[in-house]
């Protein structure tokens, strides 16, 4: 069977995708196609890797196609100006002062080791580095989303000892330090902070800050992807939601095929952006 | 979702009908070298260089490899890569004005290190008559290091120093008074004395880089896109130092302003940098995605290389139960990286790319001499083998193109796309 077969062969969980989100594996010709002369750019097309932003303009360079129609940006680009037009903060800490952070976290709570984040699976838990990591990985699969925590202990509740304790250890860990931080400054922890705060805005203005922020726009198209985080899957929740944006997903040949079968999960989300953590001021 | 979908990550992967050519050499350091014997070769048979592209899983272990055999074959290869800021000169420039202001005392080597590396006054003080005089030739550096005392000074020493030496132009002392009249470090005279210094590196040191320089430029580039990344460092400086001397975390020292910036420096943004059109596009695997061209040289299909293990820090058991997302799992975001789904996709990608046809090389052997296999992702597609014979015929001094490559260039067919 060929790649175009499994594509169009009708899958009982694709009815449970809203009308307004499209998921593709590859085919990013489709892009070219809708290339065209036009005054101002209706079409967002947005991808994380800036590089890949780059390989689609040179495409449409050589093949002599006008790139009008397209607004090139990232996922942050996007909520930057979201948040900017709902003149909400935009102020994150880079991974240099997070990294600093993390540091002076255990300088002043854990003068020794027995405080420090303990994981059965090795490796010293007080290097930063580590820390960032096991941080960075509970958010990208969580988004710190309170029914997606509690999907966490559930999982890690059926798997055997000690492995169940260890899987619990580190999403501990990740809340532990993502409250620290927001504790230890006034600016969003981190650019994902930021991709939080602008779901929630799209959500709570009802999409009023979407539109002022992109007024032409009427399709964004998301490129290139090799997963789908839970923090870039609770905004394109969020726009399907409370805008009338159609929204394109271009996954990879390589693994497409898996993820756009995981996508109705993932949506199955409510109030997407939301954090367990107290709100300490008016920017969260 | 049903376990069943999970296996839709070790399905075999739709590659189109794109002609790949294998080549397989002994070491890294062969791969590297076949890989650049491949594109010169191709030039040489008339496939404009823009038509050609490198991709590599990883290029931190294959950069300078693949920059010495492109040398050795006259290929002038551009690396889309984060430029590797602390091994430039403007950055080291940097650096060693640092460590001349740190401390009370400073010893010769210390103190001459800044004019070894093209330091020159900034010229935004006003015209200097001796502005050909800058930067101070390195045998007049070389010269200087020898008719000065040894062991350390203070700067005002320094000068004085330099004034009773005989031999010690004029010059040394201006660069000294400079080091002597420093201010004690603070944001604001960080980012200006720092900025004077990557200033009089762009009006003076830059021109000195494009004389020596190869006819492609190369060393002229990289000492730009370094000075751009450098004047921006000076100036994330300013404030970082501004708000660790706010967190008490730093001392007023020249000491910590140099640690920081190296901090600074190490972290690898999330930009790439620029490239030069006429020069052989070198990418890391992620990065060719979307791209059309002819040719495609895949680099480093070798096990452990390409797919290379997950650096997950959760338990596998859980990583499998995320990735079936069965019942409560099913909302949490997979990450097919876990299993080598990031490979499958620039595998793939790399693959599609190719509009006329792929080279894969991988390396047999470890540094060690142990065996390591062939990529697991080359079972997805049929290779065409290249024999040590015509390898060694293609590295060798004819550079001639494999038989199977050849019918390629020459017969254009086999490689059309689907």
């Amino acid at each position: 069977m060929d790649r175009r077969d499994r594509r169009d062969r009708p899958d009982r969980r694709d009815d449970e995708i809203p009308d307004r989100l499209t998921l593709h594996v590859g085919d990013e010709g489709r892009l070219f196609e809708r290339s065209r002369p036009r005054s101002r750019p209706n079409e967002l097309v947005v991808s994380p890797v800036e590089l890949h932003q780059r390989n689609v303009q040179r495409r449409l360079r050589e093949a002599r196609l006008p790139k009008d129609a397209f607004r090139f940006e990232d996922p942050v680009g996007v909520c930057l100006r979201v948040l900017e037009s709902a003149g909400r903060p935009t102020g994150a800490v880079d991974r240099v002062d997070r990294l600093s952070l993390i540091r002076s976290i255990f300088g002043v709570t854990a003068p020794d080791d027995s405080t420090g984040f303990a994981l059965s699976t090795g490796a010293p838990s007080r290097d930063p580095r580590r820390v960032e990591r096991i941080r960075t990985e509970v958010e990208a699969l969580t988004n710190f989303h309170p029914e997606r925590l509690s999907a966490w202990t559930d999982t890690a509740a059926e798997l055997d000892g000690p492995i169940d304790a260890e899987a619990d250890a580190v999403l501990d860990a990740a809340l532990g330090i993502e409250r620290e931080l927001r504790d230890r400054t006034a600016e969003a922890v981190s650019e994902t902070a930021l991709l939080r705060r602008a779901t929630r805005s799209i959500t709570a203005t009802n999409g009023s800050v979407w539109r002022e922020a992109y007024p032409d726009i009427d399709r964004l198209t998301l490129l290139g992807l090799s997963s789908l985080s839970a923090p870039h899957t609770d905004l394109v929740n969020a726009l399907l939601t409370a805008t009338a944006v159609e929204i394109h997903v271009h996954f990879r040949e390589g693994t497409g095929e898996y993820l756009r079968r995981r996508v109705p999960g993932l949506l199955a989300i409510a109030d997407p952006g939301t954090v367990p953590f107290p709100s300490t001021e008016a920017s969260e | 979702m049903t376990g069943a979908d999970r296996l839709a990550l070790s399905r075999p992967i739709d590659a189109p009908a794109t002609t790949v050519v294998e080549m397989a050499s002994p070491t890294r350091r062969d791969e590297a070298r076949s890989a650049m014997a491949a594109a010169a070769a191709l030039r040489d048979r008339g496939v404009p260089v823009r038509d050609l592209a490198v991709a590599v899983r990883d290029l931190d272990p294959y950069e300078e490899p693949l920059f010495r055999a492109a040398l050795q074959y006259e290929v002038a290869p551009v690396f889309w890569t984060q430029l590797r800021v602390t091994r430039t000169r403007p950055y080291a420039l940097v650096e060693s004005v640092c460590e001349a202001l740190a401390g009370n005392s400073v010893d010769r080597e210390t103190l001459l290190r800044p004019l070894e590396l093209r330091w020159s006054p900034a010229t935004a003080t006003g015209p200097d008559p001796r502005s050909a005089e800058w930067p101070i030739e390195p045998e007049a550096v070389h010269r200087a290091a020898e008719l000065l005392p040894d062991g350390p000074r203070s700067p005002p020493e320094w000068v004085e120093a330099i004034e009773s030496a005989d031999g010690v132009d004029d010059r040394f002392r201006r660069f000294a008074e400079w080091i002597a009249a420093a201010p004690a470090p603070d944001p604001a005279s960080v980012a200006s004395l720092l900025g004077e210094a990557v200033e009089g590196y762009v009006d003076r040191g830059l021109s000195e880089t494009k004389a020596a320089d190869s006819p492609a430029l190369l060393d002229t580039e990289t000492d730009a896109r370094a000075v751009v990344r450098v004047r921006t460092l000076v100036r994330q400086l300013r404030h970082k130092f501004a708000d660790r001397l706010e967190a008490g975390t730093l001392e007023r020292s020249w000491d910590d302003v140099a640690d920081l910036a190296g901090v600074i420096a190490t972290q690898r943004p999330g930009r790439r940098e620029h490239s030069n059109a006429r020069a052989l596009d070198v990418f890391e695997a992620n990065d060719v995605w979307a791209l059309d061209v002819p040719y495609v040289i895949a680099v480093g299909l070798t096990a452990g290389e390409w797919p290379r293990p997950s650096q997950s820090v959760l338990p596998p058991e859980f990583q499998e139960a995320v990735l079936r997302g069965e019942g409560a799992s099913g909302s949490l975001a997979p990450q097919p990286a876990w299993v080598g789904g990031r490979d499958r996709d620039q595998f793939a990608d790399a693959i599609r790319a190719a509009g006329r046809c792929v080279v894969v090389t991988r390396h047999t052997r470890t540094p060690d001499g142990d065996d390591v296999a062939r990529s697991p992702l080359l079972d997805h597609v049929d290779t065409r083998r290249v024999s040590e014979e015509a390898r060694r015929r293609l590295i060798g001094a004819d550079q001639e193109l494999p038989p199977a490559l050849r019918e390629i260039v020459d017969g254009g067919s086999g490689g059309d796309r689907e």
